[in-house]
């Protein structure tokens, strides 16, 4: 858990030159890890790697990145945790490979030693790596599943930069850090800068699921997907999931979270998806506080998290930490807020503040309920998108009526303080995708002033093809495929990253368990998908309780404390791209 | 060994590569001897400063390009170098042609971010790949350099820039000038440095704002900038706009002779920087026993000798220039032993070192036994 960087020659000429360079990404990622820091030159030159620790798993010296495996062919900086590693270290000691240390990162290496590509398929866990193996003078850049660890890259006269953070790549490597006005045109539609893209424009996030095998002196390869959720969903067979069923593979999930060895909390809410976490870990005996964060403005409010919060705590048993903010400690921790966002997003502030907390509180691990209504279906776009996609495929001359709608509907719908996305309804209805983004989005394309993002916009289309979700499984898993596709790696997972790092905080989020979603693809295909129902149920009485009261997702107050003219995260999301330097329109 | 420097600034002009470009003149004439060194540089009509004596030293008054680079090749012609030094990336390929005129070996030496990139002049970009012999003020200059030449040269030495430790020396703080400033009683953080709008990487804006948020927290801190420019107008009504009239005092241009003592002056030396090459500053202010706060991601962390005499930040990172700023004052003044290892006489033996080091390989090549081996 922690910050990596680090520079691998394409061209075949020494980069061991490179390591003052490599030595100041590391400088740019210090809150990652401030545990300690380690850079390794290959000998041959062919790369060189930095580290900055966070100690989770065996937080002996001993643990230090980079490290090297038992024969020295293969060096790591890797960052995250594979929560399965003491189980494949007992296969691969079965299969004749010795360890020397404790950690999680030997293990990862040994892997990728013995069973090559195939090794991330039994990987469970959160990671990003670079791996070199100097035998073959080859690099390995991989990424999870879901995204939850990032990796981003910048490929630049015959070397190949990576780091763990894109400002720290366009801030301390010689890459080019203008800003991608493709991206800016990105967020100003979603919110966030849709991957690959970064907002500098050498920059490159390398896509959740895929592996880089590169080559010291040979031009780079494609990356390989060895992980596909579109593939899961279309080979799995639909079959909805018993109660009994559900509760063994969330338990065994969070059970695997709490590998530690330092103490691990949980983030309550009073929403299912958190006290579900709790109850699961209590009924598995599991050690834990709890923390919630609460806003002053929301007291009394139903909104107010604290109270029920804090009766899921009690019931359960934990120690646990309610911290309050009010508006003036939200206005005090803004600059570093925004100091410490990586890339432009409307979010992270929730996970930013509660981290900062835990933190305080001496935690280094907590557990979060995110992706959980990814999983079980608990964002309204679940209902919404089918509905607005089903709304076009039933009108006759949808296109046209769209058209005239969309162009004449804005001051309309201003008048009689409709939605800013209502008359684009049938423009984008009719394809789940794209009534999925009109559900999602900022605002839509036609929204944004043509001629000055004409470019970025051009742009955008071209170099952010996302996968289209499977056309042959349910809307209601399109859309979870859209959701954990788009929104959640995009937004959630992106922020949580930095948001808690920036408090030197690992954030575990045992929902996004790549076994638990293969468990429950099937179930997510079928007729009867689980949602939070059925989440609740599994997890026990308390979490059922906190369904029945249906407080779903967690608010801060934010909109309230920066107003403002237009709808929503509008104007917040230009005061966000104004601290990148970007206007949204232009002055005058 | 006959050496030929070229400069881009005159050896008497301001500012941190005028000053390393004295040290290295100096330096060289201790290594080589005054006969066997001849130095080129673009002076103005200001630069009134007396020459190294016994040096052949045009300054090249009131040249143009080309007048400039008639005098760079009649002092080849007559210089007969076997080290031709390119003080400045701009004039590589002036120094290439003196060099390929002589047959004499190629040094172009890295000052700071004007090497990080390419820079505007193509012909010397491409011509960076003929250089033999790089000389670098710090490891991470030497390493942005390296990133973008075409060919990496066959040595690379890191040279980090040096400080008199006669001059620049512990002393309380001078009473006169603190009453000048209106900086008694108070806690004082220093900035030195061009204030330029093209680059403003020198970390003010990043302080002054600090300096802002500890006084709202209660610090009688104030923040003193030395140094001038076209950036300086808005950084003082930035300070006005802040409310920080009166805490925040521009000194401008000092002069060389009041320079120790206006770093006397402060508690707290505070650079968080994007774009130092290396940071003669920071050293002075280390000679002075000033405690430092350095950047994380750019050379001054080299100055700090990588976080040993210092405090290093990120400097986009505000918690930790408070956090730092904070720990800094409570720290005693008093000149760390490591500032040693930046003095003169390092510095001068590490430049006979490297003319030794050329002289040998020199010999080398001329045996038949040349090798180009990428380190």
């Amino acid at each position: 858990m922690c910050g990596i960087a680090g520079v691998f020659s394409l061209d075949g000429q020494s980069v061991a030159a490179a390591e003052p360079i490599v030595a100041a990404i590391n400088g740019s990622q210090r809150r990652r890890g401030p545990d300690g820091e380690g850079i390794w030159r290959a000998p041959g030159g062919d790369a060189v790697f930095g580290h900055r620790r966070l100690a989770i798993i065996d937080t002996r010296a001993e643990g230090a990145q980079p490290m090297r495996d038992a024969t020295g062919r293969w060096t790591i900086v890797f960052n995250g945790e594979i929560y399965n590693y003491r189980a494949l270290c007992r296969e691969l000691e079965n299969a004749g490979r010795r360890f020397e240390t404790k950690s999680d990162t030997e293990v990862l290496i040994n892997c990728i030693a013995e069973w090559g590509e195939a090794g991330l398929s039994r990987l469970i866990g959160m990671y990003a790596f670079a791996l070199y193996d100097g035998l073959k003078r080859e690099l390995w850049l991989a990424r999870d599943p879901f995204g939850v660890k990032p990796l981003y890259y910048a490929i630049e006269n015959g070397r190949l930069w990576f780091a763990s953070q894109a400002r720290a790549l366009a801030r301390a490597a010689p890459v080019d850090a203008k800003t991608d006005n493709a991206a800016a045109a990105g967020f100003f539609l979603h919110g966030y800068v849709p991957e690959p893209l970064t907002w500098w424009r050498g920059v490159r996030a390398l896509s959740p699921g895929c592996s880089w095998r590169l080559r010291c002196g040979e031009a780079p390869a494609q990356a390989q997907a060895f992980f596909s959720l579109s593939a899961l969903f279309a080979q799995a067979a639909p079959q909805p999931m018993q109660a009994q069923d559900l509760r063994a593979v969330l338990t065994e999930s969070v059970q695997r979270h709490f590998v530690s060895d330092v103490p691990v909390g949980i983030f309550l809410s009073s929403g299912v998806d958190s006290i579900a976490i709790a109850a699961l870990a209590r009924d598995a005996a599991c050690n834990f506080s709890t923390i919630t964060l609460a806003f002053d403005d929301y007291r009394g409010e139903r909104a107010d998290e604290a109270p029920l919060a804090e009766a899921a705590a009690d019931a359960l048993g934990v120690r646990h930490d309610t911290v309050r903010l009010s508006q003036d400690d939200f206005l005090a921790s803004i600059d570093d807020y925004f100091d410490q966002m990586d890339q432009p997003s409307t979010d992270g502030l929730n996970v930013f503040l509660v981290s900062r907390a835990a933190a305080r509180a001496g935690l280094k691990v907590a557990l979060s309920g995110l992706g959980g209504d990814e999983l079980f279906g608990g964002y309204p776009s679940f209902a919404d998108a089918p509905r607005i996609a089903a709304l076009g495929r039933a009108m006759p001359l949808r296109a046209p009526l769209g058209a005239m709608a969309g162009r004449f509907g804005a001051p309309l719908a201003r008048l009689f303080g409709l939605n800013h996305k209502t008359p684009y309804l049938l423009r984008y209805a009719g394809d789940i995708e794209r009534a999925y983004f009109l559900r999602r989005c900022l605002r839509v394309f036609e929204e944004l002033d043509a001629t000055q993002w004409a470019d970025g916009l051009a742009r955008l289309k071209q170099e952010q093809t996302p996968e289209p979700p499977p056309s042959d499984i349910s809307p209601h898993a399109q859309v979870a495929f859209l959701e954990m596709t788009r929104y959640m790696r995009n937004q959630p997972l992106r922020d949580a990253d930095w948001a808690s790092m920036a408090h030197s905080l690992e954030l575990r989020v045992p929902f996004l368990d790549v076994a638990l979603l293969r468990a429950l693809a099937p179930a997510i295909i079928s007729s009867a998908p689980p949602r939070k129902a059925d989440l609740a149920a599994a997890a026990g009485p308390l979490a059922v309780a906190a369904w029945q009261r249906g407080k779903t997702g967690f608010a801060t107050p934010v909109d309230r404390w920066i107003g403002g003219a237009e709808p929503g995260l509008m104007p917040w999301a230009d005061r966000v791209a104004a601290r990148f330097g970007v206007a949204r329109t232009r002055a005058g | 060994m006959r050496v030929m420097l070229l400069l881009n600034d005159a050896l008497n002009a301001r500012g941190g590569i005028a000053q390393f470009n004295r040290d290295f003149a100096g330096a060289l004439q201790g290594a080589v001897g005054a006969g066997s060194l001849a130095i080129l540089a673009r002076g103005s009509r200001d630069d009134v400063g007396p020459a190294p004596r016994g040096v052949d030293y045009d300054r090249g008054f009131a040249a143009g390009k080309t007048g400039f680079a008639a005098r760079a090749l009649a002092m080849a012609a007559r210089a007969r170098a076997d080290l031709v030094i390119c003080g400045h990336v701009h004039l590589t390929p002036l120094a290439y042609a003196a060099a390929r005129l002589n047959g004499a070996t190629l040094a172009l030496v890295a000052h700071g971010v004007d090497v990080w990139r390419p820079t505007s002049h193509s012909l010397a970009n491409r011509l960076t790949g003929s250089v033999d012999s790089l000389i670098s003020v710090s490891a991470l200059t030497a390493a942005r350099m390296r990133s973008w030449m075409d060919r990496a040269p066959a040595r690379t030495t890191i040279l980090p820039n040096c400080v008199d430790l006669d001059a620049f020396t512990p002393g309380p703080k001078p009473a006169a000038l603190a009453a000048r400033y209106g900086l008694r009683d108070c806690e004082v953080a220093l900035t030195v440095g061009r204030m330029s709008t093209d680059e403003r990487y020198k970390g003010f804006d990043e302080t002054m704002e600090a300096v802002a948020r500890l006084r709202a927290a209660g610090r009688n801190l104030k923040y003193l900038l030395v140094g001038d420019g076209s950036d300086r107008a808005r950084l003082e009504e930035k300070a006005r706009a802040m409310g920080l009239d009166g805490a925040v005092v521009f000194a401008g241009h000092v002069p060389e002779s009041e320079k120790a003592d206006h770093y006397r002056l402060a508690d707290v030396y505070c650079m968080p920087s994007s774009g130092e090459g290396f940071g003669i500053v920071v050293l002075e202010a280390l000679a002075c026993g000033v405690p430092v706060i350095a950047s994380a991601i750019d050379g001054t962390r080299e100055a700090v000798d990588g976080g040993a005499l210092g405090a290093l930040v990120e400097p986009s990172q505000s918690a930790q220039i408070d956090d730092a700023l904070i720990d800094a004052l409570q720290q005693p003044r008093g000149r760390r032993a490591g500032v040693l290892r930046f003095g003169a006489a390092a510095f001068n033996h590490r430049v006979g070192e490297w003319i030794a080091r050329e002289g040998a390989a020199r010999a080398r090549q001329s045996s038949g036994l040349a090798q180009r081996v990428a380190p």
